[in-house]
């Protein structure tokens, strides 16, 4: 005869109904920012090929611009998952925050030379968008 | 019970109220805009400093955003990065400029996602 999981059963059983439980769901919907960037919507940007006005004018205004315009950044934040909490008759979910951003490097010539999507939190103290 | 249903009534603007005023914003923001006819001169008078500016000037970009009511105003002093959801559409005019400063193309970005720029809109095509 099979023998039941005990413990993890069990801490699921009381996460569900006393405590908490975090739901790593990534639901990627946007909690900040002016939209989230999906690789299909930049899928037509191509190294070596796109200009910076071509990036400008898909991508609209970047959040920073680094090096002198050599950098644009688009950051967005989305929901990773849910921490939800319950007791007996009642519980929440709220969302946890993911921070994204794509990373579009240009050369001399204005071309891309480097497109990238990362994570993780942006730096702190706003980078303002400069005159490059 | 009143304040509450005047406090609903501010917040829930339909949908099709909100669309007719994107309608609007964007009639009034693109239309006096034509691609090989306005200047630099007429955007700066009309739309005022740029949010941000590439390439010498060539590229100038303008910051929007509706509030929840759905009227639009520039956006100034804040990164759209740190605009919390579900608060902000969000829109961005993308203007390029030849060496005689007059427009050559543009765009106006409405969100990043799920639609696509609006590529040179309620401009005709260049003759």
């Amino acid at each position: 005869m099979r023998r039941a999981p005990g413990w993890p059963l069990g801490v699921l059983v009381l996460s569900l109904q006393t405590g908490c439980l975090i739901w790593p769901f990534p639901t990627g919907h946007l909690l900040a920012g002016r939209g989230r960037i999906t690789p299909q919507y930049v899928a037509s940007l191509q190294v070596g090929v796109a200009t910076r006005e071509e990036v400008l004018r898909h991508l609209g205004e970047p959040d920073e611009v680094l090096a002198g315009g050599k950098v644009l950044v688009y950051r967005w934040t989305e929901t990773r998952g849910f921490l939800a909490a319950g007791g007996y008759g009642g519980a929440v979910a709220v969302p946890f925050p993911g921070h994204r951003a794509l990373r579009l490097e240009f050369g001399p010539d204005a071309r891309l030379t480097g497109l990238a999507f990362e994570r993780g939190k942006p730096p702190a103290g706003p980078v303002p968008a400069g005159e490059p | 019970m009143l304040f509450f249903s005047l406090a609903l009534g501010v917040a829930c603007v339909s949908p099709a109220a909100m669309q007719e005023k994107v309608r609007a914003f964007e009639a009034g923001l693109l239309g006096p805009i034509e691609d090989g006819r306005t200047t630099r001169q007429e955007v700066l008078l009309r739309l005022g400093t740029p949010s941000s500016a590439f390439e010498g000037g060539r590229i100038l970009t303008y910051d929007f955003v509706a509030d929840p009511a759905g009227e639009w105003r520039r956006a100034r002093g804040s990164q759209a990065s740190d605009w919390i959801h579900p608060h902000p559409r969000t829109s961005s005019l993308v203007l390029v400029f030849g060496p005689d400063d007059r427009l050559v193309r543009h765009s106006l970005v409405k969100g990043l996602h799920p639609d696509p720029p609006v590529q040179d809109a309620a401009s005709p095509p260049p003759s």
